[in-house]
Protein backbone atom coordinates (compact mmCIF):
# COMPACT_ATOMS: atom_id res chain seq x y z
CA UNK A 1 0.00 0.00 0.00
CA UNK A 2 3.11 2.17 1.05
CA UNK A 3 3.63 2.28 -2.74
CA UNK A 4 0.06 2.80 -3.90
CA UNK A 5 0.22 5.71 -1.80
CA UNK A 6 4.07 6.88 -3.42
CA UNK A 7 2.66 6.59 -6.87
CA UNK A 8 -0.41 8.66 -6.03
CA UNK A 9 1.11 11.52 -4.29
CA UNK A 10 4.43 11.66 -6.57
CA UNK A 11 2.46 13.00 -9.57
CA UNK A 12 -1.28 14.60 -7.49
CA UNK A 13 0.50 17.80 -6.38
CA UNK A 14 2.24 18.41 -10.52
CA UNK A 15 -0.33 21.43 -10.87
CA UNK A 16 -0.19 22.07 -14.50
CA UNK A 17 -0.79 18.69 -17.17
CA UNK A 18 0.62 17.00 -19.37
CA UNK A 19 0.06 13.48 -20.52
CA UNK A 20 2.46 12.01 -18.36
CA UNK A 21 0.37 13.31 -15.39
CA UNK A 22 -2.99 12.66 -16.86
CA UNK A 23 -1.72 9.27 -17.06
CA UNK A 24 -0.46 8.84 -13.48
CA UNK A 25 -3.90 10.57 -12.36
CA UNK A 26 -5.45 7.47 -14.19
CA UNK A 27 -3.86 5.27 -11.75
CA UNK A 28 -4.41 6.77 -9.03
CA UNK A 29 -8.54 7.49 -10.09
CA UNK A 30 -8.42 3.70 -10.02
CA UNK A 31 -7.10 2.77 -7.22
CA UNK A 32 -9.22 5.23 -5.82
CA UNK A 33 -12.44 3.58 -7.13
CA UNK A 34 -11.11 -0.29 -6.41
CA UNK A 35 -10.58 1.37 -2.49
CA UNK A 36 -7.13 0.69 -2.47
CA UNK A 37 -5.95 4.24 -1.26
CA UNK A 38 -5.05 4.58 1.78
CA UNK A 39 -6.85 7.23 4.29
CA UNK A 40 -4.80 10.32 3.70
CA UNK A 41 -4.22 9.53 -0.29
CA UNK A 42 -7.26 9.19 -0.96
CA UNK A 43 -8.68 12.45 1.41
CA UNK A 44 -6.33 14.37 -0.75
CA UNK A 45 -7.71 13.00 -4.30
CA UNK A 46 -10.82 14.25 -2.68
CA UNK A 47 -9.77 17.23 -2.22
CA UNK A 48 -8.19 18.10 -5.12
CA UNK A 49 -11.36 16.55 -7.28
CA UNK A 50 -13.77 19.84 -5.62
CA UNK A 51 -11.31 22.13 -7.13
CA UNK A 52 -10.61 20.53 -10.32
CA UNK A 53 -13.53 19.51 -11.80
CA UNK A 54 -12.24 17.61 -14.81
CA UNK A 55 -10.39 15.16 -12.30
CA UNK A 56 -14.05 14.46 -11.01
CA UNK A 57 -15.22 13.73 -14.94
CA UNK A 58 -12.34 11.43 -15.23
CA UNK A 59 -13.02 9.44 -12.23
CA UNK A 60 -16.89 9.06 -13.59
CA UNK A 61 -15.39 7.91 -17.17
CA UNK A 62 -12.85 5.46 -15.38
CA UNK A 63 -16.07 4.08 -13.07
CA UNK A 64 -18.10 3.33 -16.31
CA UNK A 65 -14.91 0.83 -17.23
CA UNK A 66 -16.19 -1.14 -14.25
CA UNK A 67 -17.97 -3.99 -15.09
CA UNK A 68 -19.71 -6.70 -12.61
CA UNK A 69 -16.37 -9.33 -13.44
CA UNK A 70 -17.46 -11.77 -10.30
CA UNK A 71 -20.52 -12.54 -11.59
CA UNK A 72 -20.21 -12.58 -15.33
CA UNK A 73 -16.95 -15.06 -14.68
CA UNK A 74 -18.76 -16.69 -11.94
CA UNK A 75 -21.16 -18.56 -14.84
CA UNK A 76 -17.28 -20.46 -16.24
CA UNK A 77 -16.91 -21.90 -12.85
CA UNK A 78 -20.02 -23.60 -13.14
CA UNK A 79 -18.52 -24.84 -16.45
CA UNK A 80 -16.05 -26.83 -15.16
CA UNK A 81 -15.78 -30.42 -15.27
CA UNK A 82 -16.19 -30.89 -11.46
CA UNK A 83 -16.35 -34.89 -11.99
CA UNK A 84 -13.34 -35.11 -14.03
CA UNK A 85 -11.01 -32.60 -12.08
CA UNK A 86 -12.22 -34.51 -8.68
CA UNK A 87 -10.94 -37.56 -10.22
CA UNK A 88 -7.71 -36.55 -11.13
CA UNK A 89 -6.84 -34.89 -8.43
CA UNK A 90 -6.95 -38.00 -6.28
CA UNK A 91 -5.15 -39.69 -9.16
CA UNK A 92 -2.84 -37.07 -8.17
CA UNK A 93 -2.91 -37.74 -4.44
CA UNK A 94 -2.63 -41.38 -4.66
CA UNK A 95 0.53 -41.53 -6.77
CA UNK A 96 2.05 -38.79 -4.37
CA UNK A 97 1.21 -40.96 -1.47
CA UNK A 98 2.45 -43.70 -3.34
CA UNK A 99 6.00 -41.99 -4.31
CA UNK A 100 6.06 -39.91 -0.88
CA UNK A 101 8.23 -41.24 1.87
CA UNK A 102 12.38 -40.34 -0.26
CA UNK A 103 12.25 -37.42 2.47
CA UNK A 104 12.04 -38.58 6.01
CA UNK A 105 13.50 -41.76 7.63
CA UNK A 106 10.38 -42.67 9.32
CA UNK A 107 8.30 -42.96 5.68
CA UNK A 108 11.68 -44.79 4.39
CA UNK A 109 10.70 -47.34 7.36
CA UNK A 110 7.25 -47.72 6.74
CA UNK A 111 7.94 -48.15 2.94
CA UNK A 112 10.40 -51.01 3.86
CA UNK A 113 8.56 -52.15 6.08
CA UNK A 114 5.00 -52.18 3.72
CA UNK A 115 7.28 -53.66 1.16
CA UNK A 116 8.76 -56.31 3.17
CA UNK A 117 5.23 -57.56 4.08
CA UNK A 118 4.31 -57.21 0.34
CA UNK A 119 7.41 -59.22 -0.39
CA UNK A 120 6.59 -62.55 2.23
CA UNK A 121 2.79 -62.23 1.39
CA UNK A 122 3.58 -62.54 -2.21
CA UNK A 123 5.41 -65.48 -1.26
CA UNK A 124 8.36 -63.66 -2.30
CA UNK A 125 7.41 -64.52 -6.27
CA UNK A 126 6.89 -60.55 -6.65
CA UNK A 127 8.91 -57.40 -7.60
CA UNK A 128 10.73 -56.43 -4.04
CA UNK A 129 8.55 -53.07 -3.71
CA UNK A 130 11.53 -50.78 -2.49
CA UNK A 131 11.91 -47.53 -3.71
CA UNK A 132 15.37 -46.62 -4.96
CA UNK A 133 17.59 -45.52 -1.72
CA UNK A 134 19.24 -42.43 -3.47
CA UNK A 135 19.55 -39.69 -2.07
CA UNK A 136 16.74 -37.20 -3.84
CA UNK A 137 18.33 -35.24 -6.51
CA UNK A 138 16.84 -31.67 -5.56
CA UNK A 139 14.16 -31.30 -8.30
CA UNK A 140 16.24 -33.30 -11.08
CA UNK A 141 16.15 -32.95 -14.31
CA UNK A 142 13.69 -36.10 -14.51
CA UNK A 143 11.46 -34.77 -12.10
CA UNK A 144 10.89 -32.31 -14.90
CA UNK A 145 10.69 -34.30 -17.68
CA UNK A 146 8.52 -36.63 -15.78
CA UNK A 147 6.32 -33.54 -15.42
CA UNK A 148 6.47 -32.65 -18.78
CA UNK A 149 5.23 -35.90 -19.86
CA UNK A 150 2.17 -35.90 -17.97
CA UNK A 151 1.03 -33.53 -19.85
CA UNK A 152 1.20 -35.22 -22.91
CA UNK A 153 -1.25 -37.68 -24.06
CA UNK A 154 -1.32 -39.73 -27.46
CA UNK A 155 -3.16 -36.81 -29.49
CA UNK A 156 -0.66 -34.39 -28.99
CA UNK A 157 1.49 -37.26 -30.87
CA UNK A 158 -0.91 -38.14 -33.49
CA UNK A 159 -1.58 -34.59 -34.54
CA UNK A 160 2.25 -34.74 -35.31
CA UNK A 161 1.98 -35.68 -39.35
CA UNK A 162 4.32 -38.49 -40.11
CA UNK A 163 7.22 -36.70 -42.38
CA UNK A 164 10.65 -39.23 -42.10
CA UNK A 165 12.09 -36.17 -43.58
CA UNK A 166 11.26 -33.53 -41.04
CA UNK A 167 12.07 -36.04 -38.43
CA UNK A 168 14.95 -36.80 -39.74
CA UNK A 169 15.86 -33.07 -39.31
CA UNK A 170 15.05 -32.76 -36.43
CA UNK A 171 16.66 -35.68 -35.10
CA UNK A 172 19.62 -34.45 -36.17
CA UNK A 173 19.57 -31.12 -34.58
CA UNK A 174 19.09 -32.44 -31.55
CA UNK A 175 21.55 -34.45 -31.99
CA UNK A 176 23.71 -31.99 -32.36
CA UNK A 177 22.79 -30.36 -29.41
CA UNK A 178 24.45 -32.88 -27.89
CA UNK A 179 27.13 -33.75 -29.68
CA UNK A 180 26.07 -37.18 -30.67
CA UNK A 181 25.71 -38.03 -34.50
CA UNK A 182 21.59 -39.53 -34.19
CA UNK A 183 19.57 -40.46 -36.90
CA UNK A 184 16.27 -41.93 -36.83
CA UNK A 185 17.68 -45.13 -38.18
CA UNK A 186 19.93 -45.42 -35.17
CA UNK A 187 16.67 -44.49 -32.95
CA UNK A 188 13.77 -46.69 -34.17
CA UNK A 189 11.68 -49.21 -31.99
CA UNK A 190 10.01 -52.18 -33.00
CA UNK A 191 6.37 -51.37 -32.12
CA UNK A 192 6.97 -47.35 -31.21
CA UNK A 193 6.72 -44.79 -33.91
CA UNK A 194 9.18 -41.89 -33.84
CA UNK A 195 7.19 -38.88 -33.58
CA UNK A 196 9.51 -35.69 -32.90
CA UNK A 197 12.74 -34.84 -31.65
CA UNK A 198 12.61 -31.58 -29.67
CA UNK A 199 15.31 -29.47 -28.22
CA UNK A 200 14.40 -28.10 -24.59
CA UNK A 201 17.14 -26.96 -21.77
CA UNK A 202 17.41 -27.76 -18.09
CA UNK A 203 18.80 -25.07 -16.42
CA UNK A 204 21.35 -24.16 -18.98
CA UNK A 205 21.90 -28.03 -20.18
CA UNK A 206 20.99 -29.30 -23.53
CA UNK A 207 17.98 -31.56 -23.18
CA UNK A 208 16.88 -33.63 -25.95
CA UNK A 209 13.25 -35.47 -26.15
CA UNK A 210 12.40 -38.22 -28.71
CA UNK A 211 8.68 -38.96 -28.74
CA UNK A 212 7.66 -42.17 -29.84
CA UNK A 213 3.80 -43.23 -29.98
CA UNK A 214 3.03 -46.84 -28.88
CA UNK A 215 -0.27 -48.20 -30.16
CA UNK A 216 -1.03 -49.50 -26.98
CA UNK A 217 0.38 -47.66 -23.83
CA UNK A 218 0.95 -44.15 -25.57
CA UNK A 219 3.70 -41.67 -25.51
CA UNK A 220 6.67 -42.86 -24.73
CA UNK A 221 9.95 -40.68 -24.90
CA UNK A 222 13.79 -41.18 -24.14
CA UNK A 223 15.49 -38.22 -22.98
CA UNK A 224 19.15 -37.18 -23.38
CA UNK A 225 20.15 -34.57 -21.06
CA UNK A 226 23.40 -33.61 -21.49
CA UNK A 227 24.96 -32.87 -18.06
CA UNK A 228 28.73 -34.41 -17.13
CA UNK A 229 27.61 -36.59 -14.87
CA UNK A 230 29.37 -39.75 -14.25
CA UNK A 231 28.71 -43.14 -15.68
CA UNK A 232 25.39 -44.58 -13.88
CA UNK A 233 24.16 -48.17 -14.51
CA UNK A 234 20.61 -48.71 -15.59
CA UNK A 235 18.02 -48.50 -12.84
CA UNK A 236 14.19 -47.68 -12.71
CA UNK A 237 12.15 -45.55 -10.92
CA UNK A 238 8.56 -44.54 -11.65
CA UNK A 239 7.39 -40.41 -10.94
CA UNK A 240 4.06 -39.16 -11.58
CA UNK A 241 2.78 -42.50 -12.35
CA UNK A 242 5.52 -43.37 -14.98
CA UNK A 243 7.81 -46.03 -15.22
CA UNK A 244 11.16 -44.75 -15.96
CA UNK A 245 14.37 -46.49 -16.74
CA UNK A 246 17.59 -44.69 -16.80
CA UNK A 247 21.17 -44.24 -16.85
CA UNK A 248 24.21 -42.42 -17.38
CA UNK A 249 26.87 -42.82 -19.74
CA UNK A 250 29.75 -40.66 -21.28
CA UNK A 251 28.41 -37.64 -19.62
CA UNK A 252 24.92 -37.64 -20.87
CA UNK A 253 21.56 -39.18 -19.09
CA UNK A 254 19.61 -40.62 -20.45
CA UNK A 255 15.53 -41.47 -19.49
CA UNK A 256 13.01 -43.91 -21.00
CA UNK A 257 9.53 -43.02 -19.91
CA UNK A 258 6.40 -43.80 -20.31
CA UNK A 259 3.20 -45.85 -19.07
CA UNK A 260 4.36 -48.72 -20.66
CA UNK A 261 5.40 -51.70 -18.65
CA UNK A 262 8.63 -51.63 -16.84
CA UNK A 263 10.02 -54.89 -18.83
CA UNK A 264 9.01 -53.15 -22.14
CA UNK A 265 10.88 -50.07 -21.41
CA UNK A 266 14.07 -52.11 -20.33
CA UNK A 267 13.56 -53.69 -23.88
CA UNK A 268 13.68 -50.34 -25.14
CA UNK A 269 16.94 -49.62 -23.56
CA UNK A 270 18.76 -52.86 -24.38
CA UNK A 271 17.90 -52.22 -28.48
CA UNK A 272 18.40 -47.93 -28.28
CA UNK A 273 21.59 -48.00 -25.78
CA UNK A 274 24.01 -49.33 -27.79
CA UNK A 275 23.18 -46.51 -30.82
CA UNK A 276 23.10 -43.26 -28.75
CA UNK B 1 5.06 -29.77 10.75
CA UNK B 2 5.98 -30.96 7.11
CA UNK B 3 3.78 -33.37 6.96
CA UNK B 4 0.83 -31.13 8.15
CA UNK B 5 1.16 -28.37 5.86
CA UNK B 6 1.07 -31.05 3.57
CA UNK B 7 -2.38 -31.66 4.89
CA UNK B 8 -3.29 -28.13 4.54
CA UNK B 9 -2.58 -28.20 0.82
CA UNK B 10 -4.03 -31.54 0.57
CA UNK B 11 -6.83 -31.11 2.03
CA UNK B 12 -7.33 -27.49 0.31
CA UNK B 13 -7.00 -28.33 -3.16
CA UNK B 14 -9.99 -30.37 -4.07
CA UNK B 15 -11.85 -26.77 -3.13
CA UNK B 16 -9.69 -24.74 -5.39
CA UNK B 17 -10.21 -26.79 -8.49
CA UNK B 18 -12.55 -25.10 -10.17
CA UNK B 19 -11.71 -21.72 -9.96
CA UNK B 20 -8.02 -23.01 -11.01
CA UNK B 21 -9.78 -24.45 -14.09
CA UNK B 22 -11.29 -20.92 -14.66
CA UNK B 23 -7.94 -19.80 -14.89
CA UNK B 24 -6.66 -22.23 -16.95
CA UNK B 25 -9.30 -21.82 -18.94
CA UNK B 26 -8.60 -17.82 -19.29
CA UNK B 27 -4.92 -18.38 -19.71
CA UNK B 28 -4.70 -21.44 -22.28
CA UNK B 29 -8.47 -20.74 -24.22
CA UNK B 30 -8.82 -24.21 -23.89
CA UNK B 31 -10.86 -26.72 -21.87
CA UNK B 32 -8.38 -29.35 -22.18
CA UNK B 33 -5.22 -27.60 -21.37
CA UNK B 34 -6.94 -26.15 -18.50
CA UNK B 35 -7.61 -29.73 -17.44
CA UNK B 36 -4.23 -30.54 -17.41
CA UNK B 37 -3.24 -27.50 -16.05
CA UNK B 38 -4.87 -28.44 -12.99
CA UNK B 39 -3.70 -31.67 -12.76
CA UNK B 40 -0.21 -30.02 -13.09
CA UNK B 41 -1.07 -27.43 -10.51
CA UNK B 42 -1.80 -30.29 -8.45
CA UNK B 43 1.02 -32.15 -8.39
CA UNK B 44 3.28 -29.13 -7.93
CA UNK B 45 1.67 -27.94 -5.20
CA UNK B 46 1.85 -31.40 -3.40
CA UNK B 47 5.59 -31.80 -4.26
CA UNK B 48 6.16 -28.06 -3.04
CA UNK B 49 3.72 -28.21 -0.13
CA UNK B 50 6.35 -27.46 2.75
CA UNK B 51 6.82 -24.41 0.55
CA UNK B 52 3.21 -23.04 1.54
CA UNK B 53 3.22 -21.02 4.93
CA UNK B 54 -0.04 -21.72 6.85
CA UNK B 55 -1.97 -18.98 7.76
CA UNK B 56 -1.85 -17.80 4.18
CA UNK B 57 -4.42 -18.30 1.43
CA UNK B 58 -4.19 -21.55 -0.17
CA UNK B 59 -6.00 -20.34 -3.61
CA UNK B 60 -3.38 -17.48 -4.20
CA UNK B 61 -0.50 -19.55 -3.79
CA UNK B 62 -2.05 -22.06 -6.31
CA UNK B 63 -2.97 -19.75 -8.81
CA UNK B 64 0.86 -18.27 -8.41
CA UNK B 65 1.69 -21.98 -9.15
CA UNK B 66 -0.58 -22.62 -12.21
CA UNK B 67 0.20 -19.39 -13.49
CA UNK B 68 4.46 -20.33 -13.20
CA UNK B 69 3.57 -23.27 -15.04
CA UNK B 70 1.35 -22.20 -18.23
CA UNK B 71 4.39 -19.61 -18.77
CA UNK B 72 6.92 -21.47 -18.26
CA UNK B 73 5.72 -24.95 -19.56
CA UNK B 74 2.75 -25.26 -21.48
CA UNK B 75 2.52 -22.01 -23.41
CA UNK B 76 6.51 -21.90 -24.29
CA UNK B 77 6.02 -25.55 -25.93
CA UNK B 78 2.69 -24.79 -27.58
CA UNK B 79 4.34 -21.91 -28.92
CA UNK B 80 6.72 -23.73 -30.50
CA UNK B 81 4.50 -26.11 -31.91
CA UNK B 82 3.25 -23.27 -33.99
CA UNK B 83 -0.60 -23.13 -31.65
CA UNK B 84 -0.67 -19.09 -31.45
CA UNK B 85 -2.05 -18.02 -28.57
CA UNK B 86 -4.05 -15.22 -30.79
CA UNK B 87 -5.88 -18.65 -31.88
CA UNK B 88 -6.37 -20.15 -28.50
CA UNK B 89 -7.55 -16.65 -27.01
CA UNK B 90 -9.94 -16.68 -30.08
CA UNK B 91 -11.11 -19.96 -29.79
CA UNK B 92 -12.39 -19.35 -26.17
CA UNK B 93 -15.93 -20.45 -26.13
CA UNK B 94 -17.64 -19.94 -23.03
CA UNK B 95 -20.25 -22.56 -23.72
CA UNK B 96 -21.83 -22.51 -19.88
CA UNK B 97 -22.69 -18.68 -19.96
CA UNK B 98 -24.74 -18.47 -23.65
CA UNK B 99 -27.17 -20.89 -22.52
CA UNK B 100 -29.71 -18.19 -20.85
CA UNK B 101 -30.94 -14.94 -21.81
CA UNK B 102 -29.75 -13.53 -18.18
CA UNK B 103 -26.34 -14.46 -19.43
CA UNK B 104 -25.97 -12.67 -22.17
CA UNK B 105 -24.57 -10.26 -20.48
CA UNK B 106 -22.05 -12.02 -18.67
CA UNK B 107 -20.59 -13.44 -21.97
CA UNK B 108 -20.60 -9.89 -23.31
CA UNK B 109 -18.29 -9.03 -20.14
CA UNK B 110 -16.20 -12.15 -20.62
CA UNK B 111 -15.76 -10.93 -24.45
CA UNK B 112 -14.88 -7.13 -23.36
CA UNK B 113 -12.18 -8.74 -21.05
CA UNK B 114 -10.94 -11.11 -23.37
CA UNK B 115 -10.62 -8.26 -26.08
CA UNK B 116 -8.10 -6.23 -23.98
CA UNK B 117 -4.08 -6.76 -23.99
CA UNK B 118 -3.21 -10.17 -22.52
CA UNK B 119 -1.45 -7.95 -19.55
CA UNK B 120 -4.34 -6.06 -18.45
CA UNK B 121 -7.30 -8.88 -19.34
CA UNK B 122 -4.20 -10.54 -16.28
CA UNK B 123 -5.06 -7.61 -14.14
CA UNK B 124 -8.21 -6.96 -15.04
CA UNK B 125 -8.93 -11.13 -13.88
CA UNK B 126 -6.77 -11.38 -10.56
CA UNK B 127 -8.09 -8.27 -9.25
CA UNK B 128 -11.42 -7.66 -10.66
CA UNK B 129 -12.32 -11.65 -10.99
CA UNK B 130 -10.19 -13.31 -8.55
CA UNK B 131 -10.41 -10.61 -5.66
CA UNK B 132 -6.84 -10.55 -5.36
CA UNK B 133 -5.65 -7.21 -3.57
CA UNK B 134 -3.12 -4.85 -6.01
CA UNK B 135 -0.32 -6.42 -3.48
CA UNK B 136 -1.77 -9.87 -4.21
CA UNK B 137 -1.76 -9.07 -7.87
CA UNK B 138 1.94 -7.51 -7.67
CA UNK B 139 3.43 -10.29 -6.16
CA UNK B 140 1.56 -12.76 -8.30
CA UNK B 141 2.36 -11.31 -11.84
CA UNK B 142 6.16 -10.39 -10.28
CA UNK B 143 5.63 -6.54 -11.39
CA UNK B 144 5.70 -3.23 -8.85
CA UNK B 145 2.37 -2.48 -7.77
CA UNK B 146 2.27 0.38 -9.88
CA UNK B 147 2.03 -1.96 -12.49
CA UNK B 148 -0.95 -2.93 -11.54
CA UNK B 149 -2.65 -0.06 -11.21
CA UNK B 150 -1.18 1.46 -14.71
CA UNK B 151 -3.01 -1.81 -16.02
CA UNK B 152 -6.44 -1.39 -14.48
CA UNK B 153 -6.99 1.86 -15.12
CA UNK B 154 -5.68 1.11 -19.09
CA UNK B 155 -7.99 -1.32 -19.08
CA UNK B 156 -10.76 0.62 -17.45
CA UNK B 157 -10.64 3.50 -19.95
CA UNK B 158 -10.59 1.18 -22.63
CA UNK B 159 -13.87 -0.27 -21.64
CA UNK B 160 -15.09 3.12 -20.30
CA UNK B 161 -14.75 3.55 -24.73
CA UNK B 162 -11.85 5.97 -23.64
CA UNK B 163 -9.44 4.87 -26.18
CA UNK B 164 -6.18 2.92 -25.24
CA UNK B 165 -4.44 6.46 -24.41
CA UNK B 166 -6.31 9.92 -23.66
CA UNK B 167 -3.52 11.74 -25.24
CA UNK B 168 -4.13 15.14 -27.27
CA UNK B 169 -4.42 14.13 -30.91
CA UNK B 170 -3.89 10.55 -31.36
CA UNK B 171 -6.64 8.48 -29.74
CA UNK B 172 -6.25 5.50 -32.36
CA UNK B 173 -6.26 2.34 -30.77
CA UNK B 174 -2.89 0.88 -31.36
CA UNK B 175 -2.88 -3.06 -29.03
CA UNK B 176 -0.40 -2.17 -26.47
CA UNK B 177 2.30 0.77 -25.86
CA UNK B 178 5.12 -0.68 -28.60
CA UNK B 179 5.84 2.20 -30.48
CA UNK B 180 4.88 2.56 -34.04
CA UNK B 181 8.09 1.39 -35.87
CA UNK B 182 7.99 3.77 -38.78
Amino acid sequence: MAQVKEAAAKTMPVPDDNSMAGIADDDALTAYLDGELDQATRAALEARMLSEPALKVRLDQLARGGRPFGAAYAALLAAAPEAQLQARLADVIAEHRASRGRGNWWRWAIAVAAAIVIFIAGGGAGYLLVPRLSPPAQPGWRQVVAEYQGLMTSETLAAIPDDRSVVAAEVSAAGGKLALALTPDKLALPDADLKRAEILDFRGKPLVQLAYLTPDSGPVALCIIANGRPDEAQAFEMREGFNIVFWTDNGRGYMLIGKAPRDRLEAYAETLAPKV
Amino acid sequence: MAARDNDAVMSGLAAELARLWRYGLVLSGNRDTAEDLVQATCVRALERSDQFQPGTRLDRWLIAILRSIWLNEVRSRKVRQGQGLVDADAVLVFDGVRETETNIFAAQVLREVQSLPEMQREAVYLVYVEGLTYREAADTLAVPIGTIMSRLAAARARLAGLGPDNGPGEGSSSEDNAGSGR
